[in-house]
């Protein structure tokens, strides 16, 4: 049901995926994510919905492969089926006319941005984008960027494209030049936290995105509860898009580790690897869909 | 633990028939639990299956997780054995076969039942049982849910579970997983498709935060988080597996004293943790039942009355431990009492930390129906005569409206949100 009819490298070890999922592309909102198990018996993953085809019944969705269950989805080819997708969940972007909205993203949250941006613009904002990545390489989705928003900026950490430095430093020269009535940041916890930072001294309103580590984005565990204004919330339910100046980032961050590390290195054990196909035999499902 | 034919009538024979029996005022369903047991007692077991389902379709699930109330209300419970009355509803469940009908042709109104938890469940099966159409979605993979995601293996296995979804198959109810109501199936679309009453069942599970000094560092879980992780559909997965050797760590306090509190304990015990439970008060004062207290026992879970004072952490951000003091037993105005002791707080080690401190009903009817009326305690409110929340067809059941209520509770909450919508629609048909 959930297959896969299009797919495409766009960074390094970033791949787009276009999945058939009719329900879900109609009914979804910038801002709203997916939860998708490639294969059977795998944890499922939060994805962010990059864009929908209502007419077609596609959602798009960016899949960085860090983890077993990313690489799995990162693997399978097209026309290969999706074993479960789980949405549209989470709360839309809060959205109206503000004005000058700055948009600032790092890493794989230029994904998460691209919809915002797109929303934004529909709603005759003035948007400017920020870009921060580590390298050429791992930049992403800056044509589409290039398209939605009226000015771009980019900024890489070793300065091998635009830019040498911090997303955070062109976000704080544009405060200091414009008068500036939103900002969206979403991305590492330390480039979120040092926006907030910014955005408080000149009292502008800041909205963050939030991922926390989620088991199956549908409220029922609290594992990506995080504290907001005093009180805990839940990512997958009242966010994940949250007002930035109540988030307390010193516990997001330390809510940020919590899987540890071991997680991203599991490794079936015991099982005879046979490339893809005795991965496949292991993963898929005896009783499909 | 489970009994055999022998056993089942040496128990059941030691029942002794009381005129006014006590234990059915225990009863949330009303089980005629004298009767059943005569029945046991001369061997009809299939005859006490019946006559458990006359009020509780899912007496295999209650056989094994129900808190056994009706024990409690036992007159020989004050002697230490009350009848076990538990354990013999599931030996009938296991042991009978059911007389009862269970085909049916659906030709009455649709009724659309939100969540496959026990309220659900139960629903479905009395709607079904009166050949409505009954359609139930549920958010997560499979059906079951709490059943399946917060109650571990041991005591439930999914097995059983999955037979208790043939029974609903065998009524005709249509289980359709993978929805989520509120974002992927808004309200004014299941009226749309024709269903003429929406009953939502989709319970409590996100854990009550508790503002405990230390809570962010990691290691610290709830409990529904701990069990979701280990549990979650992809529980045969190689992740779930990594999980179950890695998450428990090698010492595991637990705190909380209900019967999710029990559930991660013994788990973290099974996986080869150490595992003690610390609670403010005495050891008796658990909330669960006493069997399932000495069955955690047994599995070494340790129980400890200590007052929390905090949890510590190293500086990476890891759990080191929990701070707690002593607490001593003084005589005062109406017997024993636990008081903390002056003396210093200590640190008792511990690599994982896991907080059971009771559910409340996630956000989602708040985002999605803003029109529902909730009381001040901040629950659904439903009208106490027809059953119904503040919006029209809508009803309620369940954890929804009264928080950490047990299986059986919810299985009669069901029942009872059956009875009443089957009542709305008749009266409204004529």
């Amino acid at each position: 049901m959930y297959k896969i009819v299009h797919k495409h490298v766009i960074a390094l070890d970033i791949k787009k995926i276009d999945i058939t999922a009719p329900d879900i592309a109609s009914k979804a909102l910038p801002g709203q994510f997916v939860m998708v198990m490639p294969l059977a018996l795998m944890h499922a993953i939060p994805m962010t919905i990059i864009d929908h085809d209502e007419r077609r019944g596609l959602i798009s969705l960016l899949v960085h492969e860090v983890g077993p269950a990313t690489k799995a989805l990162g693997g399978m080819s097209i026309t290969d089926e999706v074993y479960q997708v789980v949405g549209p969940l989470g709360q839309a972007a809060q959205m109206g006319k503000y004005g000058l909205v700055i948009c600032v993203a790092t890493g794989i949250g230029a994904a998460q941005i691209l919809p915002v941006c797109r929303g934004l613009k529909k709603r005759g904002n003035k948007v400017v984008g920020i870009i921060g990545a580590k390298s050429k390489k791992e930049l992403m989705l800056e044509a589409q960027m290039r398209v939605v928003c009226d000015e771009i900026f980019i900024a890489t950490n070793d300065g091998s494209y635009e830019r040498r430095g911090l997303a955070t430093t062109i976000l704080q020269e544009l405060l200091n030049k414009y008068k500036v009535h939103r900002v969206y940041a979403i991305g590492s916890v330390d480039m979120m936290k040092a926006a907030s930072v910014m955005t408080r001294e000149k009292n502008i309103p800041l909205r963050v995105t939030i991922n926390t580590y989620m088991v199956n984005g549908l409220g029922t565990c609290g594992s990506c509860r995080v504290k907001i204004g005093g009180g805990y919330q839940l990512a997958c339910m009242d966010g994940p898009e949250f007002d930035g100046h109540l988030v307390d980032f010193q516990d997001l961050s330390q809510r940020m580790n919590t899987s540890g590390d071991w997680e991203n290195n599991i490794r079936p054990v015991g099982v005879k690897t046979t490339g893809f196909g005795g991965l496949r035999r292991l993963f898929w499902p005896s009783t499909k869909k | 633990m489970a009994f055999n034919k022998k056993i089942a009538q040496d128990e059941a024979r030691r029942c002794p028939q009381c005129a006014e029996a006590t234990c059915l005022a225990g009863c949330p369903l009303g089980i005629d639990i004298p009767g059943f047991i005569r029945l046991l007692r001369e061997g009809d077991t299939a005859g006490a299956l019946d006559r458990i389902k006359e009020q509780n379709p899912f007496a295999s699930i209650c056989g094994r997780i129900c808190p056994a109330p009706c024990e409690r209300a036992c007159i020989f419970y004050a002697d230490g054995q009350p009848i076990p009355i538990r354990e013999l509803e599931c030996y009938a469940a296991d042991n009978g076969s059911s007389k009862l009908k269970t085909a049916s042709v659906p030709q009455k109104e649709k009724v659309a039942v939100i969540g496959t938890g026990p309220g659900g469940m139960s629903a479905a099966y009395y709607l079904a049982f009166q050949n409505f159409q009954v359609t139930v979605f549920e958010a997560l993979h499979g059906p079951g849910g709490t059943l399946r995601y917060a109650i571990p293996d041991f005591r439930l296995s999914q097995k059983v579970l999955d037979e208790q979804f043939d029974l609903l198959n065998s009524l005709k109810v249509e289980i359709k997983t993978d929805k989520v109501f509120g974002p992927s199936l808004r309200v004014d679309e299941i009226f749309m498709k024709g269903y003429k009453a929406l009953l939502l069942a989709t319970g409590a599970s996100v854990p009550v935060m508790r503002d405990i000094r230390g809570i962010g560092f990691s290691g610290v879980y709830y409990d529904h988080e701990f069990l979701c992780r280990l549990q979650s559909i992809g529980k045969d997965g190689v992740v779930a597996q990594a999980r179950r050797q890695k998450m428990p760590g090698l010492k595991t306090v637990v705190i909380g004293r209900g019967p999710a509190a029990f559930d991660t304990a013994r788990m973290s015990a099974r996986l080869g943790s150490q595992v003690s439970i610390i609670i403010d008060g005495f050891e008796e004062e658990t909330g669960v039942s006493d069997d399932m207290r000495k069955e955690a026992q047994q599995e070494g879970v340790k129980i400890l009355s200590l007052r929390l004072m905090g949890i510590v952490g190293n500086d990476n951000g890891f759990v080191r431990g929990v701070e707690c003091q002593n607490m001593e037993i003084i005589e005062g105005q109406g017997g024993l009492k636990l008081e903390v002791s002056k003396e210093a707080p200590f640190i008792l080690e511990a690599d994982t930390v896991i907080i059971a401190n009771g559910h409340k009903p996630n956000n989602l009817l708040r985002h999605y129906l803003p029109q529902l009326k909730h009381d001040d305690k901040g629950l659904l409110w439903t009208d106490g005569k027809t059953g119904m929340t503040s919006m029209e067809r809508v009803f309620a059941c369940g954890s929804l409206i009264n928080p950490d209520s047990s299986v059986a509770q919810a299985i009669a909450s069901g029942k009872m949100a059956a009875k009443k919508i089957i009542q709305y629609l008749d009266h409204e048909k004529n």
